[in-house]
Formats: C-alpha cells, structure tokens, sequence
C-alpha cells in the first residue's frame, strides 16, 4: 500500500545530522524520510524508491556527496529529483562544484529547521515541470 | 496554627492514594509514625513504600541498627530499625509494625518503624525547630516539630531529618545485635 | 514533536557521538604521533582526524554547542592545512591537537553532567579554549610557500572525473602525482545487495597496493540490482601486479592515459619532504580503525535490566522444576510430567544461551581504557620531564564493561605512580648505562575466570627498606615488626595509606595519590593486586579481576544458620574434615591438604555469628577451599548446599565497603543470600584472628 507522503532521502554518515534532518521533516507529517548512512548506502536506496528530494551531504568517504549528486543526474530515473547540498563553511569550491554538477540548493552547517524547509521549497520548485 | 486532615492509614493502598501533589505554597505532606511510643514524621516526597515486616537477611559486622538487607522487586535496599538508630531500645516487634522504604539522594534505604499511623498535612508555620533539650532519642536526626489538630486535640510530630538519618557509617558499631532475629 | 522536545533527546545522541568522534580522534592522534616518529604518516589517518572535526562542527552548531564549534571551527582549519600539505606535523602542532582533545573532553563532561551554565566552570573552560584557539592559528599560519600544482605531470585526466572530486580529493591526487606513483582506474561491478561484503574485499586487495583517491559510482550498469564502480588508484607497483591483485573481485584494471612525461621518471620518489614522506602500508599491515557503524551503542542500564530480567528467569526456572518435582511424585501424571520436562529441558537450553548472550554483551575490551591511558602517559611524562615509551597488549581482552570503567582510575594512578616513583629522568637512566626512553608495559591476559592486567616498567623499582622506613616513620609499623619483615609483606607496605605518596610536591602532579586508594579500587571490584620489584631493574604490578560480577555460578553454603554464597570461580575444592585434621600453628588454625599447609578460617567466627542451640558447632565439617591467584584459604562451614548460578546484585550506596561481602543474591524461594567476597576474605585471614585457634 503505497504512502502518499512525499519520500525523501536523506545521506550523511553522521547519524546525529541524519537524525536531527529526519525529525524536522517529518515533524509536521509532510514528509517520509528514508536515511542513508553512505554514499553506497544511497546507491543502494536509489533504485527501490521515487524521491521527492535527496539532500546529501557533501564530505563523506568513499562515494562523496558530489559523486552522488553526479550519479543522481546522470540516471534515468531521479535526473530530475530536487537535490540539496549539507555544506560546510569554509568548503565553497566543493559546494560550487556540485550546484555545476547539477544540485538546487544548499545549506550551509549549523542551519536551522527554517533554512532547511526553505532550501527544500527551492529545489522543488526549480525542478517542477 | 495549622490544621490539616489526618487520614487513617490502615493500607498501603490507602496511603498511595493519599499522596497528593505538593502544593507550592508552604505546606507540607508528612507520614507519621510511631517509633519507642512518640509519633515521628517524614515529608512523604521522601517515602517510596510502606512494606509489612519481612525475613530480614543478616548482615556481618555491620552497625547495630543496621538489621540486614531485603530484596524488593530485584533491588537490595539496606534496613535500619529506626528504634535503635535514633537511640531506643528497641522492643519486640508487633504485627503493625512495617519497613518503610524511602530515597535518599537516589538510593533506597528501610526503616523499621512500631507502625505508621497516617498522612498529615502541616503548613510551614506549624513547624518549629526542635529544642535541643528535647527528649527525643538522637537529636540530630531530628528537623523539626510539628504540631497538628485532630478534632480539637492538638498533637505533635517530630520530624526527622532523611539526610542525617541516612548518614550513617558501615563501619562503625561492629558488634553483636543484642536482640532477637526475626 | 516540538523542536525543543527533539533537542533534548538529540542532545543526548550528540554527547554520545561526540564522545565517539572523539575516541576515535584519539586513536588517530596517536597513530600519527608514532608515524611521525617513524619519519612518516599515513594520510589517510590525517583525513579521518580532520573528518573527525569536520563532524564535531557540524555537530556541535547543530546542537549550539559554541565553545565547542568554535574550536572545532579553527582546529578544523589547522588539520585541513595539514592534510593539504600546507602545514607542516611538527611535535608542536600534535601536541596543539592532543591538547584540544583534552579541551573537548571537558567541554562534553560540562554538558553531561549539567554544570554548563555555572558560572565559574564556565568562565576557566572559556579561557582555556580562547587561548587554545590562538595557538591553534599561530600554527595555522605559518604555512609553507603553496607549491605550484604541477598540471597532473602529464597524467591525461577526464575532466569528469575532475570535476567530482573534492578539494581534498584533488591534493590527493596531486600527492600522488608528485611522488612518483601511477594512475589506475580499476572497474568493479556489485550486486546491490552484497555491496557491503564485495566493497570490504576490493578494499582489501587494493590497501596494500597503494592510495585509493576517489570511488566513482557509474550509471552504465547492466541491470537494476547492480552497480558499477570506478575507483581511481595511485600505486607504485606495474600493471600487472594490480590487476592479480583485484582478479578475486573479477575487477578490470585499466593505467589511466598518460601523454609524454616532462616531470623525472617516476620510479625515483620526488624529493623527500620529511613531513609529507608518506608511509604506504605495503605489506597490508591493517592501520585497523573499527567501522563505527558495526557497533550499537547501550546504555549500560538497560543491561543491568535485561540481566535482571534473566536471572528473575532463572528463579522462575527453578520454580517449573519444584513444580515438575511435584509432578513426577505423582504417578497418575506421569505422561504429564514426562512432557513438561522436555519442555523445561528445551526452555533451559534457550535461557542459557540468552544468559551467556547478555553477558557477553556487557563485555567490552580493554582497549577502551588503554586509549584513555595513552593519552594520559603522554601528559604526564611530559610535565615530568621524562621520555616514556607506552607498550600495550592484549587490548582485545575483554571484561565486564562496569569493571573496565571502575578499572580507569586505578591504572592512571598506577600510571602515575610508575612514572613519577619508578621512571627515572633521561640524565640518571643514561648513567645507569639504561636506554634513554622508559619503558612501561601494560598487557591484560584471560585467565580462566579471571583477567590478569600487569604494569611493568623498567625504572628504578621499589626499595623495600625506604618503604619500612616510611612505615614506621607513620607509626604503621612498629619498630620490633620491621626488624622481621619479610621481603613480600615490605613490599605490601606500599599500600598502607600515606606511604607511597610524596613527602613535598615536587612535579606539577603533586604529591600523588596513594597505593591504598588504588588497592581498594580494586577490591572493591573483588579483585586483588600484588607487586614484585628488583631495585634498580624494574618493577612489576599485577591486577587479578574477576571477569564480571553480573551472573556467575556459586556454591551456596551454610553457616551457624545462615546461608552465603561463595563465587564458584573461586573455589578449588571441598572436603569434609573433623577436629583432628586441624591443627593449630601460632596460635592460627591450619590443615594439612596434600603435603601443603592450608590457612583456615572460621566464617561463624569471623562473622561474629551467634550459633543457636539447634545450630552447635559440630565435629564434622566442611572445608571449602577457595582461593585468587596464588592465595589459598580453607573456609569451615556446616553444610554444603549445591551450585546454583546467581546474579550478582550490588548491597547499594550506603553498605559499600563491608568487609568480605561482595553482594547480594535471591536464592530459589525468595530467599536473599549474601554473596562471599573471596579476595577480601582471603586478605582477612592474613590478618584478622578469625584464623586462630578458638
């Protein structure tokens, strides 16, 4: 029975991030929110669902968030999945390279609920058709 | 002048149905109890359980009010019987007496008391500070008394201090217990 | 749920996390302390700590933990510096990055234990991170002119693989470049479903080869449930060798194109650079960091619960069997009582190995609190002036994870003890025709019941006289005792109170804390601890624990009426013996077992039990032979009432510290028993009069 809620997938491999991601979209009921704890992860979830939004964020092992957000553009299925960066302060040449490589929108660590909801309505919107 | 009802506690359920939210004015909730004839009393924030009297298991070398330990539902919580620990001599144990189980500072600790006779509820300036000339066993152990109506009797509670009480070192007062095991 | 409600129970997650990144920041550190010693590091270490910060800052703004993001915020910058090559790993700046570990130590204990917030705390931890923070940029700054990056030394890279790659990522690669290596791209495909297990492989051929740079996820794959994966390698080794070595993966190695090379030939190493000489992990030594994501953190209340839970089901267990008992008196039923024991039998088997399952659960290895150690050796041979080499083995072993907490505190103090007393300074070590550095060995071994943590160092050792000296100086010992002591018990002197401290404070420590703290940390977690030195070579500590103290089997017996359980663990045997066997040497009751003298003690004596008329002391008992290490003792008792196995409850806060009793446990039928402390006992019949004749 499939669940109206839009799904989003959110990737990072710090579980407290994930976590804090996880509770403010889901706190109003609005969304469905599937972790990943890797870039592999992510791979791995990829294939089973429709997101209605990825956010990633950037600096992981291994698959990076901007290998990620490549991958993502580059498939049939999610190339126009609304995708958000988790960036860091200081990092902006990773982040200018993965809005080149095709994501939306970012925020920027520490951000707040607002910022993140805000981000969100960004990329939806630029990716609706 | 404080007045206050005194509820007749016969039951421990009775008793947890006495325990009602402290107010945040000054009154005070307190149990009382008997212990070597005088009536004593505790705030009842403190209290944890009323339990009847039990086979107490024995401890070594301990002090002499120190009667053993009892295990309640997985926990060993430590007995004193509060005869001898505020100085009595201590007398045959009857069927009103219980153990009444309260918490320190997170841990649980038993005192042996001749029997528990009710809740009371006493407002701040029904309490005085003890005269130190008072007959009452230890006095350091003690708070405070209390004085409370009932009808128009006026009665007394000493109230203990649950910190003095509870300050006790394992290893003094080695020795033999010079009463009979239960 | 509010945002306050989830910030709350995220807080707790972060402390937790944080207290993790930072563990494992600390592994790193000390990796890369012995790497630079050795003349090279391993970047990848270099990444993982500033991956470590990376989070902490995240985190820490997240939670607005402000000390904390704030120094994260300029230690990340330093350990980027590092990583990209643009600051040199000094001494100094490792030891900037020990101490902000300290630092981030105290500020995640401010907050757990709730003082954030009280002003004074607040106000020395505040300048303790501020003027952390500005040597931290000190050192940040004094970076080296940018080398050029050399345009890939004729490496033909597709811009799409550059355009995935980080900054860091990038300098990496440029690392590589420069040292000489080739470029691989190795294509591997997996199934979704076993990615895990075929990653952790090609990881494994491809470590030891040389340095991975980057993971590219290809979309061209065959079907749904696999995926492709390029990975670009640097490596010194030719082709072919890489391509055996990830055949298992059925891999495809692939030398990146490469036009006419203008850089020196590849082979010869660039010129060194001593802090960016790398140490290729050739021989595929694991520089093991554990997955994090392997582990489930617990409380370890909820332990305490479920073993509680257990053992209330063993009681219940014992209770089916005297119903079953019952049952089979009965010879109506028996059919009935023929099915219910093979029920109980099946359900015995299932609750033992949920037992043994839960305890092994609490076992945490010792490693957790040699990490902790590390740290602290460093500290204080620091600010003893003295160099010390930290040797550690047998980390894996693993005890109860209560014990190995309660166990930190008395090895740091050991720790201390070792180097301040037993250590001698670089000058006097030279002259004493000793190497330089100090060694100080600390290794745990499993021994049966029991784990064995011994300290050695190879320091000054103990002089026995100066410690019967300070004896008698106390008023310990009186004059008469010290002239007959023997060597052993001189050497147990040390752990009278005030007699292994310092007289003055002469280190930044001060006067040190006491042997007999440490020994009654360890008694109180019924273990027993024991020296043996040789004056001027060394000395050597050994901590015998008992492995948990949650559920273990017992021997349950019974004296004067009451009735005790001793820790099977510790009993070597039982006999029964009558007033003959015994026989009485200076004025203390012993027997004869097998040509060697047994001590004995009496338990109603020593006790102080009052025997009733229907409990006489009778002619006939038993002897209960218990001992720890090498330490024997007879225990007399009445009656010998069978093992059972039985959880371990503590006596709680205020009867901490009786002498011989080391808990409490419900036997069958509700009925609560004291459970032996055997070490202590065995200590008391040492000393008290309880072994005299009556």
């Amino acid at each position: 029975m499939s669940d109206p809620r839009p799904r989003v997938l959110v990737v990072d491999d710090s579980s407290a991030m994930r976590g804090f991601v996880t509770a403010l979209l889901e706190s109003d009921g609005q969304y469905e929110v599937e972790e990943a704890t890797s870039g592999f992860d992510a791979l791995r979830a990829l294939p089973r669902s429709q997101f209605a939004l990825i956010i990633t964020d950037i600096n992981m092992p291994d698959i990076n968030g901007l290998e990620l957000v490549r991958f993502v553009r580059d498939s049939d299925r999610h190339r126009s999945t609304p995708l958000i960066l988790i960036s860091t302060d200081g990092r902006e040449a990773d982040r200018e390279r993965g809005l080149k490589l095709g994501a939306d929108a970012y925020v920027t660590k520490p951000f707040s609920g607002e910022q993140l909801l805000a981000a969100a309505q960004k990329a939806m919107a630029a990716r609706r058709p | 002048m404080a007045s206050g009802p005194v509820l007749p506690l016969a039951t421990e359920e009775l008793y947890l149905g006495a325990r009602v939210a402290e107010p945040t004015t000054s009154t005070v909730n307190v149990i009382t109890f008997v212990v070597a004839g005088e009536t004593y009393g505790l705030p009842i924030t403190e209290l944890r359980e009323i339990i009847k009297t039990r086979e107490i298991t024995e401890v070594p070398r301990g002090p002499s009010f120190l009667l053993g330990i009892i295990t309640l539902r997985g926990l060993i919580i430590p007995v004193l019987d509060l005869r001898i620990r505020l100085r009595f001599e201590p007398t045959p144990v009857t069927r009103a007496a219980r153990i009444l189980v309260v918490g320190w500072r997170g841990d649980l600790l038993g005192l042996l008391v001749d029997a528990v006779t009710g809740v009371v509820r006493l407002g701040a300036d029904a309490i005085e500070s003890a005269p130190s000339t008072l007959s009452v066993g230890d006095s350091h152990q003690v708070s405070g008394i209390g004085r409370y109506l009932v009808g128009r009797k006026t009665k007394m509670v000493i109230l203990l201090d649950l910190g003095a009480v509870a300050d006790f070192d394992i290893h003094h007062g080695t020795g033999r217990r010079g009463h009979e095991k239960r | 749920m509010s945002v306050d409600g989830l910030q709350d129970k995220a807080l707790q997650e972060f402390l937790s996390e944080a207290q993790e990144i930072l563990d494992a920041l600390n592994r790193n550190l000390l990796i890369l302390d012995e790497g630079r010693r050795e003349g090279g590091f391993d970047p990848e270490v270099l990444n993982e700590a500033f991956r470590a910060v990376h989070s902490l800052k995240g985190l820490s703004g997240l939670f607005g933990v402000n000390r904390m993001t704030s120094l994260s915020h300029n230690l990340e910058n330093l350990l980027d510096s590092l990583r990209l090559g643009r600051v040199e790993l000094t001494p100094e700046a490792l030891d900037l990055l020990f101490e902000a570990v300290a630092v981030f130590h105290r500020i995640i204990s401010h907050h757990a234990d709730g003082t954030a917030g009280e002003a004074s705390q607040d106000h020395e931890l505040e300048r303790a991170v501020e003027g952390l923070i500005g040597r931290l940029d000190v050192v940040a700054l004094r970076s080296r002119p940018q080398v050029k990056e050399a345009p890939f030394g004729g490496w033909q890279l597709d811009p799409s693989v550059l355009s995935v790659l980080t900054e860091y990522e990038e300098h990496r690669l440029h690392e590589n470049i420069r040292a000489g290596r080739f470029l691989y791209r190795v294509h591997c495909a997996f199934d979704l479903m076993t990615i895990d297990r075929g990653l952790e492989r090609l990881k494994g051929e491809l470590k030891p080869l040389g340095e991975v740079i980057t993971y590219l996820p290809s979309t061209e794959s065959a079907s749904e449930n696999q995926i492709e994966l390029d990975v670009i390698l640097g490596s010194s080794r030719p082709l072919d060798e890489v391509v055996s070595a990830v055949a298992p993966s059925n891999a495809l190695v692939v030398m990146m194109p490469r036009g006419e090379v203008s850089a020196p030939a590849p082979v010869a190493p660039a010129t060194p650079r001593p802090s960016s000489a790398e140490m290729l992990v050739d021989d595929g030594a694991e520089v093991s960091l554990k997955s994090v994501s392997q582990t489930v953190r617990v409380d370890i209340r909820k332990l305490d619960t479920l073993m509680n839970v257990v053992g209330e089901l063993a009681i219940a267990r014992a209770g089916l069997q005297s119903v079953l008992d019952v049952l089979k008196s009965d010879a109506k039923q028996a059919l009935l009582a023929r099915s219910m024991q093979q029920e109980l039998r099946a359900f015995s088997r299932r609750l033992d190995e949920l037992q043994s399952g839960i305890l092994e659960v609490r076992m945490v290895p010792l490693g957790q609190v040699f990490d902790k150690l590390s740290r602290v050796v460093r500290k204080i041979s620091r600010d003893a002036k003295k160099e010390i080499r930290l040797q550690i083995a047998g980390a894996d072993t693993e005890l109860d994870k209560l014990i190995v907490e309660e166990l930190s505190d008395p090895l740091m103090h050991v720790m201390r003890n070792c180097i301040d007393h037993g250590i001698e300074n670089p000058a006097t070590r030279l002259a004493r025709g000793k190497p330089e550095v100090g060694t100080i060995k600390v290794s745990a071994q499993q021994r049966g019941n029991h784990v064995v943590v011994t300290v050695e160092d190879d320091g000054a050792g103990v002089d026995a006289k100066k410690l019967i000296d300070r004896a008698v100086a106390r008023g310990l010992l009186d004059a008469g005792a010290a002239a007959e002591i023997g060597e052993r018990e001189a050497l147990n002197l040390m752990f009278l109170p005030g007699v292994s401290t310092k007289d003055v404070a002469d280190t930044v420590s001060g006067r040190g804390v006491g042997m007999d703290v440490v020994k009654t940390n360890i008694a109180r977690l019924s273990g027993l601890i024991d020296v043996e030195t040789t004056l001027g070579r060394g000395t050597r500590l050994t901590m015998t624990l008992p492995i948990t103290l949650a559920i273990i089997q017992a021997l349950v017996i019974r004296v004067a009426g009451r009735t005790y359980a001793i820790p099977l663990n510790s009993v070597l045997e039982s006999l029964l013996s009558t007033a003959n066997d015994i026989a009485t040497i200076e004025r203390r009751e012993v027997m004869t077992l097998r040509g060697s003298t047994l001590p004995l003690l009496r338990l109603d004596k020593l006790f102080d039990l009052e025997r009733t008329v229907e409990e006489p002391r009778r002619a006939r008992q038993f002897v209960v032979v218990v001992g720890l290490a090498q330490h024997r003792v007879g225990l007399l008792v009445d009656e010998m009432l069978g093992r059972q196995d039985i959880v371990v409850k503590s006596l709680g806060r205020f009867l901490e510290g009786l002498p011989g009793v080391a808990g409490a446990t419900e036997l069958g039928g509700k009925k609560t028993a004291l459970v032996l402390d055997v070490a202590q006992l065995v200590e008391e019949s040492f000393s008290s009069r309880a072994g005299e004749a009556a």
